[in-house]
Formats: C-alpha cells, structure tokens, sequence
C-alpha cells in the first residue's frame, strides 16, 4: 500500500515537473503533495486511536499557518520572474525584506509546533513527523525553486 | 526543460523511488549535494555580477557565509546519518537529542541568513542582494531536496 501510494506520487509529480510549464507545475505539484500529505505522514508517525483525534487537529492547523507562508513564497517568486529585469531598489528591498520574514516566521512555527506536538505524540514520533515534514516541504521547495529565474 | 527542471526531476524520483536507504542511495545523492555545491559560486557570480570595486569585500563576506552555513550543515548531516542508521531500533532519548540538535541547526541557518544578508547589504545594491538570495535559496532547495532522499519513509 505504502510503495503503491509512493509510485503513484513520483509519477504525479514527475509528470508534472517534466511536462507542465512552471507555474502550473509549482501550483499542480503543490496541490498534489498537499493531498498525499495525510497518508505518507499517517504511515511515518502512526498515532495511535488516543492521540490520532488531537495529532490530526493540530496537524491542520500547523499546515494551515505554513500554506500561508507558502503562497506568501508563491506570490514572491512570481513577483521576481515578472520584474527581474526591471526591479528598482525600493522593490528589491522590499522582497529581500520578506524573503527573510517568510523564513523567520517558519523557523517560529516549527518551533511552536513541535512543542505542541511533545505533549500529544512520543519522542519517536515527534522526530518522525518532524523528518516526513522535512522531506515533504523539500519537495514543494524544490518545485517553487524551479520558478527562480537564473540570469541577470 | 531547463537544466535545473531536469535535476528536479531526476532527485523527485530520487526521493520517493527509495525503498530502504542503501549505499548506493548514499553515495548518489552526496555526489549529487557536491555537484550543485561546486555550481553555487558560479551562480552567484553569475546573478550577483559583482562590480570590481565590490568584487574583494564581497567574496570575502560570501566565503565566511558559505563556511558558517557549511559547518551547520554538517551538524544536519551528521543527523540524517545517525537516523538512517539506527532508524528500526531509534529509542525515544535519541529522538530527543535528534530533534534538539535539528532544531537548533535550523533556527542558527535562518539567523546565519539574516546577519549576512545585513552584512552584504552594506556591499551590493538591493537588486544584486535580492538576486544572491534567491539564488542560495534556489540552491539550498536543490541540496535540501537531495538530503531528503535519505530520509526514510518506513515506520
């Protein structure tokens, strides 16, 4: 089931990686990681029926304040492509300002998180939830990256 | 297909093809973390262009930067490695110290981040700070997504 469930998502988002243009890419790949989600980190994590109800609540919740920084990431790329050219300083000191907002409030969350996540999971899951979250959002990282434009 | 789509791809399979992580696994993806590695300075030269009257102070400010944020991610490695490698029989005291010790790398990149963007603001104009951001960024996404493969997704 589990290896089932992987093929199926490397097909999904190597399909789309390779044959999409970049922005539909990042938007298809993003909503793609974003279903599996739930049954990669189930398998990994593994709550029991006493922690699954709390774990689930605020796992949602903790997803849905890192969405927000993600289609912050979104909106801030497609800013860079549209005006890299052209970016005047005021511009560009504000995106470098975000850029590190964006990178700052991750940091906190993650960090509130996982505090959470001490009082409802053991040690071993903790960890475990924090490595699959890890290797998730560096899936959808990479993807958002892609849209970076390299040259001057 | 740009170049980057493609090593996006290739590490995509990479990172969800893997059964258990073998040795294989381990060496293909530190040679693919060295290959990006040995690019980034190319690529920042290339986006950043730095003037010949910035070109000393900036390589200068750039190559303490690339050595702080190397040694935190060794600190990372060094992690992944002991996970993978005691992964089945991983105790909660060892998960513990894991997750502290990964906790704290990630919270010293982000300051390590901000204390060199301040620093190279001195140095570059606000376009060529924006464009060496988003080209780390870009690269640390890239190494980030090889690292990952190594990450078991087995209970």
């Amino acid at each position: 089931m589990k290896r089932m469930l992987i093929v199926a998502l490397i097909f999904a988002l190597g399909a789309t990686t390779l044959f999409a243009s970049e922005e539909k890419s990042t938007e298809l790949s993003l909503a793609q990681v974003q279903a599996d989600r739930k049954a990669i980190v189930t398998e990994v994590v593994a709550p029991s029926p006493q922690q699954e109800k709390v774990f689930w609540q605020t796992y949602w919740e903790y997803r849905g304040r890192i969405s927000r920084l993600t289609a912050r990431t979104v909106e801030l790329i497609e800013q860079y492509a549209a005006s890299y050219a052209a970016v005047d300083d005021a511009k560009a000191t504000a995106m470098v300002d975000e850029i590190l907002s964006i990178q700052s409030d991750r940091m906190k969350i993650r960090q509130e998180y996982v505090k959470k996540f001490q009082k409802i999971l053991v040690p071993k899951q903790v960890f475990r939830w924090y490595q699959i979250e890890n290797k998730l959002d560096a899936v959808i990282r990479a993807e958002m990256a892609a849209s970076i434009p390299f040259d001057r | 297909m740009t170049k980057t789509h493609y090593l996006t791809a290739l590490l995509l399979l990479l990172v969800f093809a893997a059964g258990p992580v073998s040795a294989e696994l381990q060496l293909e993806t530190r040679l693919t973390m060295a290959d990006v590695e040995n690019d980034r300075k190319t690529m920042v030269m290339a986006t950043v262009a730095p003037s010949p009257q910035q070109s000393k102070e900036f390589w200068e400010i750039y190559d303490a930067y690339r050595e702080e944020m190397g040694e935190l991610n060794t600190r990372t490695a060094k992690v992944v490695e002991e996970y993978v490698a005691s992964y089945a029989a991983l105790n909660d005291d060892q998960a513990e110290d894991m997750l502290k010790e990964l906790t704290t790398v990630e919270v010293k990149k982000v300051k390590t981040r901000q204390k060199y963007a301040k620093k190279l603001s001195k140095v570059l104009i606000p376009k060529q700070l924006l464009r060496w951001l988003q080209t780390e960024n870009k690269m640390d996404a890239t190494i980030a997504l090889a690292a990952s493969a190594l990450i078991p997704l087995d209970r």
